[in-house]
């Protein structure tokens, strides 16, 4: 057993109102600078959707991730002769197209506009050519299912549903849609790490932030396609490729990353998980079906006294042990087993957990009044209005009995607070569903408290870095404010 | 005196420094003066220079090489005029001087700037015009330091390699199709560089063309043959594949369009072969999408 220790995320979907302010507060932290116009390491997307970059979630395209040839776990980007002679040329990235050309408007000419009939107005400029254009895509230019005809539409994991299922998702009175704000992921088999030929990626020892080094990086950009989820970013400026650093300057003195700082919704969650490294080969070569079980048994139990023991003897302190037994990602992870990776079938083995939208049930108009056609409030998961197909591509590598217990552990914790609470439901009507769903009273409290309830230090159990000691041991204090912060000391040079 | 002290010098260590100084400065006069002493008459002085930069191109009363017979030349042409054509020709002749002009038009080549100083041609000046008082002719290139042709076996075959450099120049120069182009050595021809040397052997002669080779005193083949010097026989070889060049009829002359079609064409397939092989390659994700849409 190799213990270590990984700061995970947890992300609410049912919390999430898709206000995009935790991608403001990033943007604003990170990456307003010259040549990361484009960069938007937190995003948020509405689904069915084809997301940012556009179908980044289709590897056929981007081959991004990793695939099993054989008995062998490899990158989609092919071997290391293959990406040798695409060295100077990666045929697998996106477009500025399919991220989008960044622009402004032109704000002076409501200014400085002659007196004419109509009003003047601040056409589209773009920050590339600096000449005016048509906004035709944005970072989120499928907010809201806008432009479903095409977005929506072509969203991969709608690949599974048939025909007349595709067509009643998108008549009115059944389209659903919901959010999903996506930040790196940290995994624990990272594509880009894989795929990066100068080693200039590396994952953090300590808490498994995965982070680019500005020094090593020649910008060959195999990471831009490397990364499943396109998490990382070519910065034209510097000639290096950027990341989400999961704000460790703020994680390390003690503040939980901007974006979940920021949530208006509260949904974001962070802990520290201890995982067993020995078996991380093993569990990304399951079998899909398989992927996400083998993944939370990865997870160790930081109260079992052998990996308490196993952890101590690979350097892991007593404090960071601590905090893990607090974690409130290990509950919702492992414990209540209803938050779940988004896509792992990419086999990186992310290390941020989404747990599932409950969208209501189907309902239709039925002798010109609208029919819930169910007694049950929330009813039940079969007659959701999101198939349990789309649910499984994305959360479950296609395996729909997971996601279906997930959902079903969600609805039992409403009926037993609806039956507690409302009184609409009988008591033991909240007991069957308790019991079908595996769970009972305790854990649906536990449950509702965490995700209606948490207070500041629930959602977030950081552990003690212990920074200042860590500084205060070779520089000086006021040199060290000076220094901190994004941006170079010396100036990053192109070139070799 | 206080002030004065101050300023002399005193104690044992100044005092030994300012001995050192004088005697530093002694040896520097003596050693100067002692070269002048040795200093050879401006007309030696002047010899030395011509048979190292000027002999290659010029006689003094032997007739025309590549450039003319300078013999009486100081008597035809103003003192004034020869120093700045001596020194730098390139400017006199770039001006449009007449004179100038007329010596380009009438031998076919400029006068490269050799990098002679004023007081270099002075004393070259001195020993043309002891030359020409009626002192015995200078020695000819060809009588003192160009072994006769005719000496050495070297066929054209031989000579044509050298050119293109097919067999390597023995002290490691380029080969002269780096630069030069000659009709004869084909359709792709050689470099645009250096003239057209087609016609060398017809304007120059046999020992314009050896002394040439000799010498090297245009700039740029200065630059690259004074410390890679052609041997006797390259020479040779060379002057013979030349003679043979400009007495063949040009029959394959060449075409300067070719040679950019041919790369053209060449890129093109190149261009081709990448598409191939990156045919697969992502163009565009978006794009195609919106335009499939509705």
């Amino acid at each position: 057993m190799d213990v270590r220790a990984q700061l995970s995320m947890v992300f609410h979907l049912d919390k999430c109102i898709g206000c995009h302010t935790c991608s403001l507060a990033c943007k604003n932290v990170w990456t307003s600078r010259e040549g990361a116009e484009y960069m938007w390491w937190n995003n948020v997307e509405t689904k069915p959707g084809t997301g940012y970059p556009t179908l980044w979630e289709d590897q056929t395209k981007y081959r991004g991730g990793w695939e099993m040839k054989g008995k062998s776990l490899r990158p989609r980007m092919g071997r290391r002769t293959g990406m040798l002679t695409n060295l100077f040329f990666n045929p697998f990235l996106p477009s500025m197209d399919d991220y989008y050309e960044p622009w402004t408007y032109q704000y002076g000419h409501l200014f400085t506009a002659p007196q004419a009939d109509d009003q003047p107005t601040a056409r589209a400029i773009s920050k590339v050519t600096g000449k005016f254009m048509d906004v035709e895509a944005g970072p989120n230019w499928d907010d809201d299912m806008s432009g479903s005809s095409v977005y929506a539409r072509n969203d991969i994991n709608l690949s599974e549903l048939t025909d007349a299922e595709r067509e009643a998702l998108f008549r009115l009175e059944q389209m659903m849609f919901f959010y999903i704000p996506r930040i790196c992921n940290h995994c624990l088999n990272p594509g880009c790490v894989g795929v990066c030929p100068s080693g200039a990626i590396y994952k953090r020892a300590e808490d498994g932030i995965v982070l680019v080094s500005q020094e090593k990086c020649r910008g060959w950009r195999f990471c831009v396609s490397g990364c499943p989820y396109k998490k990382t970013y070519y910065n034209w400026q510097t000639g290096k490729s950027e990341k989400c650093i999961l704000c460790y300057p703020r994680v390390e003195t003690g503040q939980a990353p901007a974006c979940f700082h920021t949530c208006v919704g509260r949904i974001r969650y962070m802990g520290v998980l201890l995982y067993d490294a020995e078996r991380i080969e093993e569990v990304a070569k399951t079998p899909d079906a398989g992927l996400v079980e083998a993944q939370r048994s990865l997870i160790l139990d930081p109260n079992d006294a052998k990996v308490i023991a196993a952890a101590r003897k690979n350097g892991i302190g007593d404090d960071w042990i601590a905090s893990a037994q607090k974690s409130p990602t290990y509950k919702f992870v492992k414990q209540w087993g209803i938050a779940l990776p988004l896509h792992i079938e990419f086999r990186t083995l992310p290390m941020l957990f989404y747990v599932p939208p409950l969208l209501p049930m189907l309902a239709s108009t039925q002798n010109g009044s609208y029919d819930l056609g169910n007694s049950d409030f929330f009813g039940n998961v079969e007659k959701f209005r999101v198939p349990m197909k789309y649910m499984a591509r994305l959360f479950s590598a296609g395996n729909e009995e997971i996601i279906k217990n997930a959902l079903k552990k969600l609805l039992a914790v409403r009926a037993h607070k609806q039956a507690q609470s409302v009184g609409n439901l009988s008591v033991e009507k909240a007991s069957a569903s308790l019991a079908e769903a595996g769970c009972n009273a305790d854990e649906a409290e536990a449950i509702f408290r965490l995700t209606a309830l948490p207070r500041f230090e629930d959602r977030f159990v950081l552990p003690p870095y212990h920074r200042e000691e860590v500084i205060g041991l070779d520089i000086e204090p006021i040199k060290q404010m000076g220094q901190v912060g994004l941006g170079f000391n010396q100036p990053p040079r192109r070139g070799p | 005196m206080s002030s004065l002290k101050s300023i002399v010098p005193s104690g044992k260590v100044t005092r030994l420094r300012l001995f050192a100084l004088v005697i530093f400065c002694l040896l520097t006069v003596v050693v100067s003066f002692s070269t002048l002493a040795y200093a050879a008459t401006p007309a030696e002085q002047g010899q030395a220079i011509f048979q190292q930069k000027c002999q290659g191109c010029h006689t003094i009363g032997s007739g025309r090489l590549v450039g003319p017979d300078l013999k009486g030349v100081i008597a035809t042409r103003d003192r004034d005029w020869l120093v700045s054509f001596i020194t730098t020709p390139d400017k006199l002749i770039g001006q449009g001087d007449p004179i100038a002009r007329e010596i380009v038009q009438q031998y076919g080549l400029p006068m490269p700037n050799l990098g002679i100083t004023e007081e270099d041609a002075q004393a070259i000046l001195v020993y043309i015009e002891a030359q020409s008082a009626g002192g015995k002719p200078a020695p000819t290139p060809t009588q003192t330091t160009i072994a006769t042709p005719t000496t050495v076996s070297v066929n054209t075959a031989t000579g044509k390699d050298l050119f293109t450099g097919k067999l390597a120049l023995k002290n490691g120069g380029p080969a002269c199709l780096s630069c030069h182009n000659v009709s004869a050595i084909g359709v792709i021809g050689g470099g645009t560089v250096g003239k057209d040397l087609t016609t060398a052997y017809s304007n120059f002669g046999e020992t314009g063309i050896t002394s040439i080779l000799k010498t090297t005193p245009f700039p740029m083949m200065k630059e690259i043959y004074t410390a890679k010097p052609l041997t006797d026989e390259e020479i040779t070889g060379v002057t013979t594949f030349l003679k043979e060049a400009s007495s063949a009829p040009s029959t394959t002359y060449q075409n300067p369009g070719l040679f950019f079609i041919i790369g053209g064409v060449a890129a093109l397939l190149i261009i081709g072969i990448f598409q191939w092989l990156w045919r697969g390659r992502l163009a565009g994700v978006r794009r195609p999408l919106v335009k499939g849409g509705s």
